[in-house]
């Protein structure tokens, strides 16, 4: 497979931009990144040498709370301008991947349409509702939302996720944007459970198959499923899965009311999925794992980690996505606390743990640590 | 800054000034295309100076440093 000229592994359906929208998605690219870390390292500074010591010399301390933090620093001009910057940086993204995905979606669908069969399968199901948290807002300022369809076989979701999440994380998923289901299989998996041979492994919430991917290679005898509930990202994951020859099973389900029979898998894993939908869900989600695996089985939930891994001037950096970037879950996800939940989901309480695992997505903190990813891990 | 649920926030005081930030950032992208295609031309790098929009960046974040 070759690479577009920033690294992004083409294979049959990504929307590859001709030279003019490389050149002007490179330019957000540069723009994102300029924001996120350099920019972002030096509101950090400007909070820690002059905001918070002012605020420290009239209360006694410095705060402590993200929320204390926000106020302050949603009257500091630099902040307001950091943040239009950003905004205005994610839409223009999303606006030109549309258009390059436009250009190109009569393609795409009729390649999409040709793979069906190939390798693997696509089951969709148009009684499957959409969830109200995917239709409250356009996640991520994406102009289709998350699961929109423009017309019949439409990919359109799928492929603006591929190539804009891609410009969105500037390469830090790697060549597949596949970071999330590597970083657990090699961090977690390889580590903890290096002799794993699921027979049955299903990926929720899988959108365009990113994460999934993964352990169709890692594991080649399971049988690998994976399910969203939006169309568009299953027709075009399964057209990838495809193009890369992995044979994936693709099914238009709820991860919170699957349809599968209890005792059907082995392995069940999301990645990033959590911070999508909302705490019902999230106990929904965790419930259904343990319906669905078989006993000893394993289940793996990556998420990003929690606020009690930040200071709080990152928290607050963080907890900007909420409201900024169309993300209205992603602050509450970070306060949960999942091993309870896991336990009230049927596991025993002494089979589940959290880890922390590295991983290349870095998230805006204004320092310069490590990517990381959190899981809530239970074993049946 | 506004911030209602689902609704597009409101940074630099009105959504008129937002807007013409947004044009800025598009200006400053577009000059930026232009340079890559020039480099192209003459035989350079594409990313060599490809700087409008850095420069339109650390302009408008001056107050952060």
């Amino acid at each position: 497979m070759n690479r577009l000229a920033d690294g992004q592994l083409e294979h049959a359906v990504l929307a590859a931009p001709n030279v003019g929208e490389a050149y002007r998605q490179q330019e957000i690219w540069d723009l994102k990144t300029r924001l996120a870390y350099d920019v972002a390292a030096r509101i950090r500074q400007r909070y820690e040498t002059e905001i918070a010591p002012a605020y420290a010399r009239e209360h006694g301390a410095a705060p402590t709370s993200r929320h204390v933090i926000g106020e302050l620093m949603a009257e500091d001009p630099a902040t307001q301008m950091w943040s239009a910057l950003r905004r205005s940086g994610q839409e223009q993204m999303w606006a030109l991947v549309a258009d390059s995905t436009a250009r190109q979606l009569s393609r795409l669908t009729g390649v999409a349409g040709s793979l069906l069969g190939s390798t693997g399968s696509l089951t969709l199901d148009a009684s499957v509702q959409v969830p109200a948290y995917l239709q409250t807002v356009d996640i991520h300022c994406m102009p289709t939302g998350y699961y929109r369809e423009t017309g019949p076989d439409d990919l359109t979701a799928g492929a603006l996720y591929d190539r804009g999440v891609y410009i969105y994380a500037a390469g830090q998923l790697g060549a597949a944007n596949d970071d999330k289901g590597r970083s657990v299989i090699e961090h977690y998996l390889d580590v903890h459970h290096p002799g794993l041979a699921p027979a049955a492994i299903l990926d929720m919430g899988c959108s365009v198959g990113h994460s999934t991917l993964p352990y169709a290679e890692r594991y080649p005898e399971a049988e690998v499923h994976a399910i969203d509930v939006a169309a568009p990202m299953l027709r075009y994951a399964h057209a990838r899965a495809a193009s890369f020859g992995l044979p994936v099973h693709f099914a238009q389900r709820d991860a919170e009311a699957t349809g599968y029979a209890a005792g059907s898998f082995d392995l069940v894993v999301s990645h990033i999925l959590l911070h999508e939908t909302s705490t019902k869900a999230v106990q929904n989600i965790l419930t259904e794992s343990f319906r669905l695996l078989k006993p000893g089985g394993l289940m793996i939930h990556a998420e990003y980690p929690p606020f009690t891994t930040m200071d709080p001037f990152a928290q607050f950096l963080v907890e900007w996505d909420t409201t900024n970037n169309n993300e209205p879950f992603w602050s509450t996800v970070r306060t949960l606390d999942l091993e309870a939940m896991a336990a009230r989901a049927g596991f025993e309480p002494g089979q589940v743990s959290r880890e922390l695992i590295p991983t290349g997505r870095r998230l805006v903190t204004g320092q310069s640590s490590a990517g990381r990813i959190g899981l809530i891990v239970a074993r049946r | 800054m506004k911030t209602r649920r689902g609704e597009r926030p409101v940074y630099l005081g009105d959504a008129h000034t937002d807007r013409l930030l947004a044009a800025i950032v598009v200006l400053g992208q577009e000059i930026g295309v232009l340079q890559r295609r020039v480099a192209v031309l003459e035989g350079r790098d594409p990313g060599e100076d490809s700087v409008a929009l850095s420069r339109v960046v650390e302009e408008l974040t001056k107050e952060s440093r």
